[in-house]
């Protein structure tokens, strides 16, 4: 499949009755998604990148707008807060927020009044986000009014159980007005094992003082591909936190790119990575101080086993204007089989002279120290193992506030590890 | 008889440590093996735990008439096997209770015991911890995690008292303690003694046999127990110095 036979087959339907300068703007990002074809391996961050199955696969659009499941059963993630936003094959089927200061809008209406997505949204960016440009149907916008304190988290639940190969482009667009404080969580599930593709783009800003506690987790099928382009401002003493939960998904790959760009600015990013088969799991994240004494920080650490592949890209970079700035990161993975592998690469540029800039990246496999140490109390082999694994992982799963949202991952971790038998 | 080691040969990445070594320990005695450095004293410890770097290239280990060779690490513990670490290992992100948990209910579970509930385990692990002067907060923290020396070994008396073992070997329990430490753990174990469990203490130096007073002191030498005798053989130990023994090495063997 060529990227542009898909795009134009789905687009020309697509933006039927839309006003036409938006359709200038898709026809627009398409061009750029003609021009450029798929990525390839040779661009530095497509350098680990699978290529050759995604590119292989045909995605039809899902173009129905009421073609959204009825199937929406009782899901215990919808039970953690009043405020949730619920999608079922890309289309939104409720909108629970009802808070004062939030205001929920969806791009499918706001399409019908003409408006654009911003023309930054893809001028810079690569050939994902102008396709998600090109084809975006349906995507929550949110906007919460400044000094706004939510007590309770924003869920966006992203559930995919349409039969077909079918791809979604959604939109996020989060707006987080000054001293506001918001814990945003969002969560994308595929409920059936078919092929499936989803594009998705994040737009958040921080305005001044605001404060975002952001958590992904990703639970897809064995055949799904999920491509993910985020875009971060945090302003002057804003502070966003972001915790990333790859749990399962034949191939997701986020590229997460978050500029400090008022003073004081801070960000900390919390992933954690679990691989299995032949999965890929790729978080590209590039970290911009572009402020004077802004903090950041990366924790990453990944678990792999099978066949499955990590890939994992810290890059920071340190402008001119930006002094004090204080940047760190830890990556750390732990191998379960002798196949499985991580590239791992953390890459500072650093501009400015006053700065403090720290990395540290280790790999290895479970300690056999650990392991005899427990087994050594009467703890069996496999279950010594999985509080190993757990262990490793408890760092991260630890920064979750909500018991529910941190329960179901540490269930998720035990299951894809523990309770088979060592290899 | 709880333990039985005949001829046992072992080695380390085929560099042989242990040559022929016997020892029988029956119910209620407190044994002690004493040596020099590098005579195959920890490699002796090891080797019964179940670590899997060595091999045993000749001889037998029966543990309660059962092949020890024949069972894995977390076997030997369920039938009652414990061995207290000389460098007890640090486990980042499981904390005490975790693991005291998880080791008494596996115990529990092999010996067709129901589990313990969470209230009978905390005040098991309570009353325990306070005999050995651990507080209960410290169960909280990952698995010797930041403890010093001492307080790593309070923890492998804490485990030992919490799972009663059958047999119990301490290797060079007293390595870095002062004295202080020394009698907490000391008095750990001697709470311990009862007629049917039995002990094998490693140690380097005779100052640990003043608190744990053992049966029977063995010499070990170049890997085979070169004279054993009453807890007496350790003072005069202590007043000539291994190459006493290692001159009579041969000769004093069995």
């Amino acid at each position: 499949m060529s990227a542009e036979s898909q795009s134009i087959e789905s687009l020309s339907s697509l933006i039927e009755g839309e006003a036409q300068s938006l359709r200038a703007v898709r026809h627009e990002a398409l061009r750029l998604v003609t021009d450029q074809g798929w990525p390839s391996n040779r661009e530095e961050s497509f350098r680990f990148t699978k290529l050759k199955e995604f590119t292989k696969q045909h995605f039809g659009q899902n173009l129905d707008e009421h073609a959204a499941s009825s199937n929406v059963v009782d899901d215990p993630w919808l039970h953690i807060t009043e405020s949730h936003i619920h999608y079922v094959n890309g289309q939104q089927i409720k909108n629970g927020v009802d808070v004062q200061g939030v205001k929920v809008d969806d791009w499918r209406a706001i399409r019908q009044h003409g408006m654009l997505p911003e023309q930054s949204a893809f001028a810079q960016s690569n050939v994902f986000r102008a396709l998600n440009t090109a084809l975006l149907q349906a995507g929550p916008v949110i906007d919460v009014a400044a000094n706004t304190k939510l007590v309770a988290p924003i869920l966006l639940h992203y559930v995919q159980d349409h039969d077909g190969k079918i791809s979604r482009h959604p939109k996020v667009t989060l707006k987080i007005g000054a001293g506001a404080q918001v814990h945003f969580i969002e969560r994308y599930e595929s409920r059936n094992q078919d092929s499936a593709w989803t594009n998705s783009v994040v737009d958040i800003e921080l305005q001044p003082g605001a404060q975002l506690t952001h958590t992904l987790v990703v639970e897809e099928g064995q055949q799904q591909f999920h491509f993910r382009d985020t875009q971060i401002d945090v302003q002057k003493d804003a502070n966003y936190k972001f915790l990333v939960f790859n749990l399962s998904g034949k191939q997701f790959r986020q590229q997460c790119d978050i500029s400090l760009s008022g003073t004081h600015a801070h960000t900390e990013i919390h992933a954690l990575m679990l691989g299995q088969s032949s999965e890929q799991i790729e978080n590209q994240l590039c970290i911009r101080h572009v402020a004077e004494s802004c903090t950041s920080r990366q924790w990453v650490r990944g678990i792999f086993d099978d066949q499955s592949h990590g890939v994992f890209t810290g890059r920071v970079v340190v402008g001119k204007g930006a002094q004090k700035t204080d940047a760190g990161q830890s990556n750390k993975n732990l191998l379960l089989s002798d196949n499985a592998r991580v590239n791992a690469m953390p890459q500072l540029e650093i501009y400015a002279d006053d700065v403090k800039c720290q990395h540290g990246a280790t790999t290895g496999s479970l300690d056999l120290d650990s392991l005899f140490y427990l087994m050594a109390r009467g703890i069996p082999r496999h279950q010594a193992r999985q509080m190993l694994i757990r262990a490793f992982a408890h760092e991260i799963a630890d920064q979750i506030e909500q018991p529910f949202v941190r329960n179901h991952i540490e269930r998720a971790i035990d299951a894809r590890f523990a309770g088979q038998e060592p290899k | 008889m709880i333990l039985n080691i005949e001829n046992l040969h072992a080695s380390v990445q085929g560099e042989p440590i242990l040559k022929g070594l016997n020892l029988k320990i029956q119910p209620g005695e407190v044994h002690c093996i004493m040596g020099p450095n590098g005579s195959g004293k920890s490699t002796l410890a090891q080797v019964l735990a179940g670590r899997d770097a060595y091999e045993i290239t000749q001889g037998s280990m029966t543990f309660k008439s059962k092949d020890l060779a024949e069972m894995e690490p977390h076997e030997r513990a369920c039938e009652g096997f414990f061995l207290a670490f000389q460098y007890p290992h640090e486990i980042p992100g499981v904390s005490g209770l975790q693991f005291l948990r998880a080791a008494v209910n596996a115990v529990r579970a092999f010996r067709g015991q129901e589990e313990l509930d969470a209230m009978d385990l905390m005040s098991l692990f309570k009353e325990k911890a306070r005999e050995v002067n651990i507080s209960f907060d410290d169960l909280k923290r990952a698995v010797n995690e930041g403890f010093s020396g001492g307080e790593k070994k309070r923890n492998e008396m804490l485990q030992m008292a919490v799972l009663e073992p059958q047999l119990i070997v301490l290797d060079e329990v007293d390595s870095g303690l002062d004295i202080d430490a020394l009698k907490v753990v000391s008095d750990a174990v001697n709470r311990m003694r009862t007629p049917e469990r039995s002990f094998l203490v490693i140690t380097h130096y005779q100052r640990l046999l003043n608190y744990i007073v053992p049966d029977f002191v063995h010499v070990l030498v170049d890997g085979r127990i070169a004279k054993s005798g009453g807890k007496d053989l350790a003072l005069e130990l202590e007043d000539r110095g291994y190459a006493w023994v290692e001159e009579h090495a041969g000769a004093g063997a069995e």
